[in-house]
């Protein structure tokens, strides 16, 4: 039996964005608490239907030409159900946070009118079943990122930033576009099911190999877009002018992990090209140490969380590349948990600092707000991969799934969680512990208790979330080959490593010990964008300004006016009322027909 | 019996006559926008616009020797509906939105009306004669409104006027040429310029190949110079930049329509032959939409620069599904066309306001707009995100299914609209950032508020997009009827 109510799940934000953006806009504590209610709603909704197990609705066809339509259905297994209870239940909890963090602020309904529209975005990209209304959802969870970036929009910085997370977004759609098409076109469907269907029952073997590798690439630069992988990582680090909650949902928890619960969602096609499998791990591979190097030098508490969680979006897709997809699932699940944590505390810390997020002015915080201090440890822990913490579990998925397949990946990956454990404990000795560097520093405290009761929440998923199996067991996955005992205990070597130098290095420090600019520069990798792809493509512009201003409407178009109004003064000219000139004119002429007919 | 569609015509024109004779201007003008409005919703919602021309009538009109009988025929079906709705809605907008102390308002508002009962006209035709006459009349008011009622010095507006004026008159002369080919490729008897006609005539004669590689080019450059096509598009940005916001509004968004929907009913179906010949120059001419034209719109520096090169670069969108002539792509140029006349309105509505608070659209004087006017920068942000094709809005179900439709005959092209949509979501994200986002810029606004009737018009036009972006399943399911039964016959 299709139940009907799985649509309120859908369209419940959207309708609690527009009744606030409507209605309810002058009073802002209203917003906030339609808006909060209507996420906890949402996720209980959900948790209902997954309980039961109930099944999907039936489509509903949103566009039609013929034979031709698209439909808006949903898909309801394993995957979308544990991505839908992580989205909505982690959301919600963000919801809840942010009524305390952003209390004082004017925007408070425009803020919670964007949230809610992102959580109908990102709700309609779990629930989507075919390829158009992945696409469609994608992009709406673009734009409400880039109004939330942006939210702060009277600040060039955030202005900056939000144009820039859309553009690099659209970058990594327009790969995407043609990846559907491509689907579209070679495998006659843009369900995924009948995708499947095709492609198991042999339909798809007319498709040749570089299509496939051309349509996956295709599919898998959307991803990267999303997910912000290396080289379209560029808007993650800037998305942080956003408000901290934010940061927490979209920019950690659940959009770009988007990416790679769509690569999940058709891993039966990507996993048909072992090429475009290769450039996942590697590209996968590569974000995760790049991305954990350059958060070793970071100072702005943020920035620090938001390059650890590239880091962590590179794990995953390398796991997609190894064919790993329910390691990766599993990791992005319990990523959701602590990250969010993680980016609740550091909303915690800069709301009591007063807006500041140099972690060289913070220090000494742990007595003064002690359940930001232990939750956030709590989730440093988790994401440093401490035995028994839910971190440690999927990493261990992901590393046996890369010792089995490729043991540089292996090295790779082993190499940054101990950079991992490294910048983490760096952050929180920094920032939680030692002597206080500031004096708004030693006036922090603790926040209210919309605040603090999600991170306690999230802080109790962190640790159990990897326990007994159970995110495995809804995913319907194995939890990957047994290696005897090899790669838990290598992780849990370089887990205590990463700790052990953080505190050597770091402890009692009141300012950087040792400072490599080249990673606390990022690579450069702005500046050489900025160099060549901005700038050149601005300089394409004015040349085709140029081109279109002299050539087409200079040249041609102002040509043709002076030859037609040149014609017109001569013939003007001649037309003077002078008699002298017409019999001038007229003796001319006589002589012209005398010399064609007499002469010749 | 009487079509209720004459009244479509008539009551604009009565509008007309209305302020002729003395009744308040803006009161007659709104009251004959709104009612034609009113009346085709009310036919909408008791009849399905499909596969048949509905409140078809006849009127003979004139036979003349060698010419055949040119007969007034009017009605609506599939493809022409959306056309005409978008007129409706455009309309209503663009009336309201006429500053209330502009000069010489009767001329005003009796110019608008006739542009109105000319776009009507154009869309109920089935008859090419009537349809380029009705033309003809919704465009030679558009010139003198740029002249009299345009920005900047009367030297610069009058000039700007004569471009245009000169520019698109050379457009319906080559188009002209080009109809007088379509109807003399056809013998004596047969001869009329009623396309419903001709199309079931050509079913069973087609054109000779000679004839329609020597007509089509005609036919091709008149009706796209009337719509922008590349290299023929310069009268557009500045003819858009100047008018004033309803002119621009009417032409932008609906007039230049009917160079589409001219090729859509009779170039690329009456042509195949010919169309084929030309493609190779048809592709490059509408790479040259997408992508030069895109650069040029990046680099410009004021809004209505930009509103006007980037109108004429989405042309390459629609020239696209034209050329791909699938019934997929075509459902979507019919969409796109409702989408971009209604997406492009109201980002000249705000062009509009801007230029009327802070006196300037130049990029580098504004900033911060959207603390001040809060309004403003929402609305524009919905408009730019719904000319940038955003899902959920009314660009967007147009755009996919051209990409869809045509990526078999022409993958290329589709990645060059791709990569175009790319540009446009830079060139607008500039666009919002440097006049709503940020500081303040050196010219504040005079006044931080919109007039209610600049509200209203704004909101007609969004929830008109919100809707199509929706439930675009509303006309698609119509305009693919209505497609298939016309390829079905003509080809």
């Amino acid at each position: 039996m299709p139940c009907e109510y799985w649509w309120w799940v859908l369209f419940l934000p959207l309708a609690t964005s527009a009744l606030i953006a409507v209605v309810s806009r002058p009073w802002r504590n209203a917003s906030a608490v339609v808006s909060v209610a209507s996420s906890f709603l949402c996720f209980f909704i959900a948790a209902w239907g997954v309980h039961t197990q109930s099944h999907a609705p039936s489509p509903v066809q949103w566009i039609t030409a013929g034979d031709f339509s698209i439909s808006i259905g949903m898909v309801l297994d394993g995957l979308s159900k544990t991505m839908l209870l992580t989205v909505t239940g982690v959301g919600a909890l963000i919801h809840l946070f942010s009524m305390g963090y952003m209390k004082e602020d004017n925007g408070k309904s425009r803020y919670f009118a964007c949230l809610s529209l992102f959580m109908f975005s990102m709700t309609g990209i779990v629930l989507s079943s075919n390829l158009i209304m992945t696409f469609l959802f994608w992009e709406l969870v673009g734009f409400s990122s880039y109004l939330l970036i942006g939210f702060w929009f009277e600040r060039p910085s955030a202005a900056a930033a939000a144009n820039k997370a859309f553009i690099v977004n659209r970058i990594g759609d327009f790969g995407f576009m043609i990846g559907i098409l491509m689907a579209w076109h070679w495998l006659g469907s843009i369900e995924f099911a009948q995708l499947e269907g095709a492609l198991n029952d042999g339909r798809g073997a007319h498709v040749p190999g570089i299509i496939l590798v051309l349509m996956t690439l295709g599919l898998f630069c959307g991803a990267a877009g999303k997910s912000a992988q290396v080289p379209l990582h560029v808007w993650l680090p800037d998305a942080m002018e956003g408000p901290t909650p934010v940061s927490a949902l979209i920019h950690a928890a659940t959009m770009v992990a988007a990416g790679v619960y769509f690569l999940c969602r058709v891993f039966f096609l990507i996993s048909l090209s072992p090429a475009t499998m290769n450039v996942i791990a590697f590209i996968g591979g590569g974000t995760a140490l790049f991305a954990a190097l350059i958060a070793v030098q970071q100072n702005d508490i943020k920035r620090v969380l938001a390059y650890s969680t590239l880091s962590q979006l590179g794990y995953m897709m390398m796991a997609v590349g190894l064919a790993a997809p329910g390691a990766a699932m599993f990791h992005l699940t319990t990523h959701a948990f602590f990250k969010a944590l993680l980016f609740l505390g550091a909303g915690s810390v800069i709301h009591a600092m007063h807006h500041e997020q140099n972690i060289w002015k913070m220090g000494g915080l742990k007595d003064k707000m002690p359940i930001t201090c232990w939750t956030f440890v709590a989730g440093m822990l988790a994401l440093s991969g401490c035995p028994f913490l839910s971190g440690f579990f999927s990493k261990d998925a992901i590393l046996s799934a890369a010792l089995e397949k490729n043991h540089f990946l292996f090295a790779l990956g082993l190499g940054t969680a101990f950079l991992t454990a490294f910048y983490m404990t760096r952050l929180t000795v920094t920032v939680f512990f030692g002597k206080e560097k500031t004096k708004s520093a030693s006036h922090a405290h603790e926040a209210e208790a919309t605040m603090w009761v999600p991170l306690c929440i999230l802080a109790a998923f962190s640790v159990v979330a990897g326990w007994g199996g159970a995110i495995p067991d809804m995913l319907a996955i194995s939890s990957g080959e047994n290696h005897g005992h090899i790669v838990p205990a290598l992780s849990a070597v370089v887990f205590l490593a990463g700790i052990w130098l953080g505190f050597y290095f770091y402890r009692g420090k009141k300012t950087e010990p040792f400072s490599v600019s080249l990673l606390a520069n990022k690579f450069y990798v702005d500046e050489i964008y900025g160099a060549t792809f901005v700038r050149g493509h601005d300089k394409l512009g004015e040349a085709c300004r140029l081109f279109d201003r002299w050539v087409i409407s200079g040249l041609l178009v102002r040509g043709t006016g002076l030859v037609v109004s040149g014609t017109g003064h001569l013939i003007r000219f001649m037309h003077s009322g002078n008699l002298q000139g017409y019999a001038f004119l007229f003796v001319i002429g006589i002589v012209f027909v005398l010399y064609q007919y007499l002469i010749r | 019996m009487f079509s209720p569609l004459f009244l479509l015509i008539l009551i604009p024109l009565a509008g007309v006559a209305a302020i002729i004779f003395r009744v308040p201007p803006r009161r007659s003008a709104i009251f004959s926008v709104v009612l034609p409005a009113l009346l085709l919703g009310g036919l909408a919602s008791f009849n399905h616009f499909g596969a048949n021309f509905i409140f078809a009538q006849t009127v003979p009109w004139l036979e003349m020797q060698g010419l055949g009988r040119i007969v007034f025929r009017i009605g609506l079906d599939g493809v022409s509906f959306p056309l005409a709705l978008l007129t409706a809605i455009v309309s209503v907008s663009a009336v309201l939105v006429v500053p209330p102390q502009i000069e010489r308002e009767r001329e005003h508002y009796a110019f608008l009306l006739v542009i109105v009962a000319g776009l009507y006209g154009t869309f109920i035709s089935t008859d090419l004669f009537f349809m380029f006459v009705f033309h003809e009349l919704a465009l030679i008011p558009t010139f003198l409104a740029i002249g009299i009622w345009g920005q900047g010095t009367q030297h610069k507006r009058v000039q700007t006027a004569c471009h245009v004026a000169v520019y698109l008159l050379l457009g319906s002369l080559v188009l002209l040429a080009g109809i007088l080919g379509l109807i003399y490729a056809m013998p004596y008897g047969a001869r009329t310029t009623d396309w419903i006609e001709i199309q079931s005539y050509l079913s069973r004669h087609p054109i000779p190949v000679g004839v329609q590689k020597a007509v089509f080019p005609l036919l091709y450059l008149g009706f796209g110079i009337l719509v922008g096509i590349f290299p023929f598009h310069t009268w557009a940005p500045k003819a858009y930049a100047t008018a004033p916001a309803s002119v621009a509004m009417l032409h932008a968004g609906v007039l230049k329509k009917f160079g589409l929907y001219g090729l859509l009913r009779v170039a690329m179906p009456f042509f195949p032959e010919g169309a084929a010949y030309w493609e190779p120059w048809l592709v490059v001419l509408i790479a040259g939409n997408l992508l030069v034209l895109g650069w040029v719109t990046l680099a410009q520096d004021n809004l209505g620069d930009t509103i006007g090169y980037s109108s004429v670069m989405h042309m390459g969108y629609l020239f696209l599904g034209l050329l791909a002539f699938t019934p997929v792509a075509l459902t979507g140029v019919v969409l796109l066309m409702v989408g971009h006349g209604l997406s492009v309105s109201g980002l000249l509505v705000m062009n509009g306001v801007l230029l009327d608070r802070t006196g300037t659209n130049r990029y580098a004087l504004l900033g911060g707009i959207g603390k001040t006017i809060p309004f403003l920068g929402a609305f524009f942000v919905l408009m730019a995100m719904a000319s940038i094709g955003l899902p959920g809005l009314g660009n967007f179900p147009g755009e996919i299914l051209i990409f869809m439709g045509s990526w078999e005959k022409h993958p290329w092209l589709v990645v060059a609209a791709l990569f175009g949509v790319l540009i446009s979501t830079i060139y607008m994200l500039r666009a919002v950032r440097s006049i709503f986002m940020g500081e303040a810029g050196s010219s504040a606004p005079r006044l931080n508020e919109l007039y209610l009737v600049e509200k209203g018009s704004l909101v007609l036009l969004a929830s008109a997009l919100l809707v199509l972006g929706f439930a675009p399943r509303l006309l698609s399911h119509g305009a693919a009827e209505a497609l298939a039964s016309w390829i079905g016959k003509g080809m």
